[in-house]
């Protein structure tokens, strides 16, 4: 009986609420917050979570903390929800009907691996498509058994980056590297910021401060965006150009620089190809197959030229003409870029003689003035609608400044020409002397050098992996051409298509569409959420398949429509840990509580399908049999995926991989997972500085290497790339970046530009009830008061959004803040959370861009490299209009 | 406007003149309830979860002889025949059959189960009202299996939990312990159960719902009213002493 007789309720609040237990966790999901969470438990329930306080940081910069916001404050409570996948089910009614029944992992794991082993003996393993994304990406021992899932069994695994548009593939052909960041702290050293094309108040919350802390400390903050959002409210200055108008920003601002002087001129001829030599018959980079020179070298296509000024001849460029690559450790054997004394000449035209004659040959730089000349302030002005004395402001102060950043994010890279831009914006910062040093830079993405990942996905086994951009993928089997050709016209898709196969036929990309798409198995990923064209997609791609399998802690769209759903783990229900570059920190989530009803972590997850299939093919006596993976022969036994896949017995559970991957990484100290657990965070080795600059750190550090100690960069003319000269990059006039227009739809006058929401991340969380009361409670688009009010429509009017491709209802957010012709979107909003079920994506029509330059190939660095060089999804190169929705609108049916 | 179809809910709070009323005898009454409850419990208790063969006892001719035995016994009519009758179909079914029913109604669906069964689901968003009943159980002693510890706010798991409540007042023998009990009992009913079942039972009659499960959530709505309200009329109210903050 209990401690005193019951009187009344009250009495059961005498006990002091006490905690079982308080776990250190976090979220692992895409916002890279990367914070520290205390979890309470209480009778196996989890009851809150409350900021952890301590994080290591450099004695020069501001602190990390506090860290967390309103999204994982909120999970104790979210991972209740009625939204929550408890048990595994197998749809009953038609796809999307959301007509299900309960069934036992057995029998879900058995289905499925019969339709598995059909096709992968059918058709081949590579019809199999085993999509993640970024609610899996974050989570290091999932992510690692997601790879080795697929390394094992040979299907096809798309991969999010380029799949969502976020492949800075600007950067890979500029730099021959991807990733550029360095810690949000780097922020506090730079003495001007470019925020562009990113909105850190609302998707960096714990970092924001960063940049109001150095505004108060002297830096001088300014934010590109068209709409006044909230990170322009706090800076020093706001600048506004029309949407998809950056580059001609960008191009001005590299006007002023060269036509005011504010360059660097030793730091460009040394690391850069500015002052490389190029034809001006051909306007391709003078080579030394050009010229009647025979050498051990003769021949080689990535031997460069300058012009010295010490002696007046033509000398070959520093660090150019290795035979290839080296890789690895190998990396310290490679050849340097110092000059010596040679003093490269950046301006002038010399005659030379080639095997074709006399040439007249000119420099990179040379071409780049006349380049800039067509974007001069007062130009740019027209097209951007700024003020060119605004333009030359932002130059001046950007060459002045010492060091100068840009901070951008991804949505620099879903506009179809976002390689353009993003190679502007380096090259501002490389004119400037501006990459390679702390407090500078290109701020973007960094990832582990080796995070062990891949490591784990191919012990044992071997490199087997078949990773395609998403992008191709969806090309292929969304017959997006038939898009393209609907909303661009034939001549551009014509055009775009015959690039795309000519680059498959010859092998720059591989084509694993070949034998179609049969199944489909979605991990941490709602693709048909974000699906740029999603309605098209669900339809002629998704739509089609034989098999759909999700496997997700929460319902949405992509599971709604699926064969079989499988319930997931969440947050706190799993042992797993996160590597972020923005933080100097390795971070543990531990388990606070068994996954809910029977949901299990991924690891297990995908081990129980791996384990159906195992059986099924020893119970039929199914043989292995040979897979041809980009010309090296695999030999594939089904039955000894789940014992492959456990390493026969060795990885038990995350934390052996967790431990796998601290044992492996370069740059994490060698603690124990359980040690990592009790404390929650780690400073990682290397972080001293607020830059990734020490090699001893897990994360890319080349590019300071490449500034620092002259090494070459791992372009075809080891130098910070800005001129490319491809025969596609010359036929589109995308040698050198220059202002290209965004596309649009015919008739349609209205530009949607969306963001990360303040929210929710992605769709997670996005349909929590506190934080839709935080908002207006339904996905809202804003418009400009003028559109609206020419379209009759008064805030909080519910609008039809349109375009010929489709539409969708949203609630009208009239705001000042948003320019005349835009809208703009907070994503993540879950087509479930629509009417008819149509969100943002029935309007987005872009997913056929694959411009042919993203597809080159048969070209130094460039070609084939997945998270580097592929496809980039584009979503914003459309338009759109709206009106105030009809009753007929609100009642249509739902797709 | 929309109707409401929410069943009536029973009048709230002890009734004063309880003592003038109805004698509660715990000792004819609060067996037959408790075994009540436990069998809603176990009905309401997924197929899925449940033991078959503990399970299949629900569904023996026994039961049916209980139900009527406890029918006679209640302070109030209710008429469990149909109940009986529906519980012994259940032998001639297929158990898949029988938990596709189940499922299809209480746990899977594409915006959460169609009929949810935990409360957080129904009402508050915060956590207040579920740590209340973590509180209850921990203050009677009432533990849960690991497997169901992250639903305390189940419906089967409160039924079980009225079912302690109930079997403690049986074998009580202090007046002012079966006095608590019944007060306990009559506050977790208010706050805990009748306070959002009737939103998940309209449910079941704006979905046109049919079968076995409806039969008997509806049949365990009309007895918790019932209950509710023999509680309400039957728990004396605490003297005034008592009712003084406990500063006295």
């Amino acid at each position: 009986m209990p401690p005193r007789p019951y009187r009344a309720f009250e009495d059961v609040y005498r006990q002091k609420w006490t905690w079982d237990r308080v776990v250190r966790g976090t979220h692992g999901t895409n916002c890279a917050g990367n914070c520290a969470f205390n979890v309470y438990v209480k009778n196996g329930v989890v009851w809150r979570e409350e900021q952890q306080g301590t994080y290591p940081s450099t004695d020069d910069t501001p602190d990390y903390g506090p860290r967390g916001c309103q999204k994982g404050l909120r999970h104790a409570k979210y991972m209740y929800g009625k939204q929550r996948i408890l048990h595994p089910m197998r749809r009953v009614g038609e796809r999307g009907e959301g007509k299900w029944e309960r069934i036992s992992w057995d029998e879900a794991t058995r289905e499925i691996a019969e339709k598995f082993l059909q096709h992968s003996l059918e058709t081949g393993p590579q019809s199999i498509s085993f999509g993640s994304g970024t609610q899996m990406g974050t989570k290091l021992a999932s992510y690692a058994a997601h790879s080795r899932f697929c390394n094992i069994t040979g299907v096809t695994a798309p991969e999010f980056f380029s799949g969502v548009g976020d492949l800075p593939t600007g950067s890979y052909i500029t730099l021959g590297q991807v990733y550029t960041g360095d810690t949000m702290a780097a922020i506090y050293k730079a003495r001007c910021v470019l925020i562009w094309m990113t909105n850190p108040a609302v998707t960096r919350i714990p970092d924001a401060h960063f940049f109001w802390e150095a505004k108060y400390n002297g830096t001088e903050v300014i934010t590109i965006a068209p709409d006044f959002n909230a990170t322009a409210m706090h800076s020093s200055l706001w600048v506004n150009p029309q949407p998809g108008t950056d580059i001609a920003l960008a191009m001005a601002i590299i006007n002023v620089l060269l036509e005011e002087g504010l360059y660097k001129s030793d730091y460009i001829k040394e690391q850069t190809d500015l002052p490389f030599l190029v034809r001006l018959d051909t306007m391709e980079f003078l080579r030394a197959e050009h010229l009647a020179v025979i050498d051990m070298r003769g021949g080689r296509d990535n031997v460069f030229y300058m012009w010295d000024e010490a002696t007046d001849s033509l000398v070959q460029a520093p660090g150019t003409g290795m035979a290839d690559p080296p890789a690895g450790r190998d990396r310290r054997k490679w050849d340097s870029i110092a000059l010596g004394d040679i003093k490269p000449a950046l301006n002038g035209r010399w005659t030379v003689e080639t095997l074709d004659g006399e040439v007249e040959v000119t420099t990179v730089f040379e071409l780049l003035r006349t380049r800039a000349a067509e974007h001069s302030p007062d130009q740019v002005a027209e097209i951007c609608n700024l003020n060119p004395n605004l333009i030359r402001r932002i130059a001046r102060e950007v060459g002045r400044a010492d060091p100068t950043m840009i901070y951008t994010g991804y949505a620099a890279t879903k506009w179809q020409h976002g390689d353009i831009l993003t190679r502007a914006m380096l090259l501002i910062l490389s004119l400037t002397g501006n990459i390679g040093v702390e407090g500078g830079g290109l701020q973007f993405a960094n990832a582990p050098k080796s995070r062990g990942l891949l490591g784990f996905a191919f012990a044992g086994v071997g490199a087997a992996l078949r990773i395609i951009s998403a992008t191709q993928w969806d090309y292929e089997h969304g017959n997006m051409r038939e898009l393209n050709a609907q909303v661009y016209g034939e001549d551009l898709a014509k055009d775009y298509d015959d690039a795309y196969r000519y680059s498959v036929r010859e092998k720059y990309f591989p084509d694993y569409a070949k034998l179609g798409w049969k199944m489909g198995i979605f991990a941490g990923n709602n693709g048909a959420n974000w699906r740029a064209s999603g309605n098209r997609w669900r339809e002629t791609a998704f739509g089609q398949l034989d098999t759909i399998v999700t496997l997700a802690p929460d319902m949405s769209v992509t599971a709604l429509y699926s064969d079989y759903v499988l319930p997931i783990a969440h947050h706190y229900e799993r042992a797993d840990m996160v590597l972020q570059a923005r933080t100097p920190y390795v971070h543990v989530l531990d388990t606070a509580v068994p996954p809910l009803g029977e949901s299990v972590d991924d690891f297990v997850a995908f081990g129980r399908i791996l384990k159906a299939v195992s059986e099924l093919a020893e119970e039929r006596g199914i043989g292995a049999f040979h897979d041809d993976v980009d010309g090296t022969t695999i030999r594939r036994d089904p039955k000894r995926y789940y014992s492959l896949y456990r390493m026969e017995g060795r990885v038990r559970d995350t934390r052996d991989i967790c431990q796998f991957i601290i044992n492996t990484t370069p740059g994490i100290p060698k603690v124990t997972f359980k040690e990592l657990a009790s404390k929650g965070v780690v400073r990682l080795e290397g972080s001293d500085q607020a830059s990734w600059s020490d090699e001893a750190g897990p994360y890319h550090s080349e590019i300071y290497r490449s500034v620092r100690d002259k090494r070459p960069y791992e372009t075809l003319t080891a130098r910070q790339q800005f001129y490319v000269d491809h025969e596609w990059f010359l036929k589109y006039d995308e040698a050198l970046p220059g202002h290209k227009a965004p596309l649009s739809n015919k008739d349609m006058p209205l530009r949607l530009i969306m963001s990360h929401a303040r929210h929710g991340i992605h769709s997670m969380w996005r349909d929590d009830p506190l934080m839709l009361s935080l908002q207006r409670g339904e996905p809202d688009i804003y418009v400009n008061p003028d559109d609206a009010s020419a379209r009759g429509v008064e805030d909080g009017d519910l609008i039809k959004v349109f375009n010929e491709t489709g539409s969708f209802i949203a609630m009208a957010h009239v705001s000042a803040a948003i320019q005349p012709g835009m809208t703009f979107m907070y994503h993540g909003w879950d087509p479930m959370m629509f009417r008819n079920r149509q969100n943002f994506s029935a309007v987005i029509c872009t997913s056929g861009l694959i411009k042919p330059t993203t597809m080159a190939g048969d070209y130094g660095h460039l070609g084939h490299k997945p998270l580097a060089f592929a496809p980039n999804q584009t979503y914003k190169d459309f338009t759109h209009d709206f009106i105030k929705a009809s009753a007929a609108d609100l009642e249509g049916d739902a797709a | 406007m929309t109707t409401d179809r929410r069943p009536a809910s029973p009048r709230t709070g002890p009734n004063p003149n309880a003592a003038e009323t109805h004698a509660r005898r715990p000792d004819i009454t609060a067996e037959p309830r408790a075994v009540l409850y436990a069998i809603f419990s176990k009905t309401i208790t997924s197929p899925f979860e449940s033991d078959p063969e503990q399970a299949a006892v629900l569904w023996q001719d026994e039961t049916a002889e209980i139900l009527a035995d406890i029918s006679a016994a209640l302070p109030y009519r209710i008429d469990f025949s149909a109940f009986a009758h529906r519980l012994q179909d259940l032998r001639e079914r297929d158990l898949g059959d029988v938990r596709r029913e189940y499922s299809a109604l209480f746990e899977v669906g594409d915006d959460g189960p169609p009929v949810p069964l935990r409360a957080e689901l129904v009402r508050s968003a915060d956590n207040k009202l579920k740590e209340e009943v973590v509180r209850f159980y921990d203050y009677f002693s009432y533990g849960l299996k690991d497997d169901f510890s992250w639903a305390p706010d189940h419906l089967a798991v409160m039924l079980e939990f009225m079912q302690v409540l109930c079997a403690k007042e049986a074998v009580s023998e202090d007046v002012s312990e079966q006095q608590s009990l019944a007060r306990a009992q009559l506050d977790f009913l208010d706050r805990h159960i009748v306070s959002w079942l009737p939103m998940s039972i309209s449910r079941l009659v704006e979905q046109k719902r049919e079968g076995f499960y409806a039969h008997a959530m509806t049949k365990l709505w009309e007895f918790l009213e019932q209950d509710r309200i023999w509680c309400g009329d039957t728990v004396s109210p605490l003297p005034q002493a008592e009712t003084d903050g406990g500063r006295t």
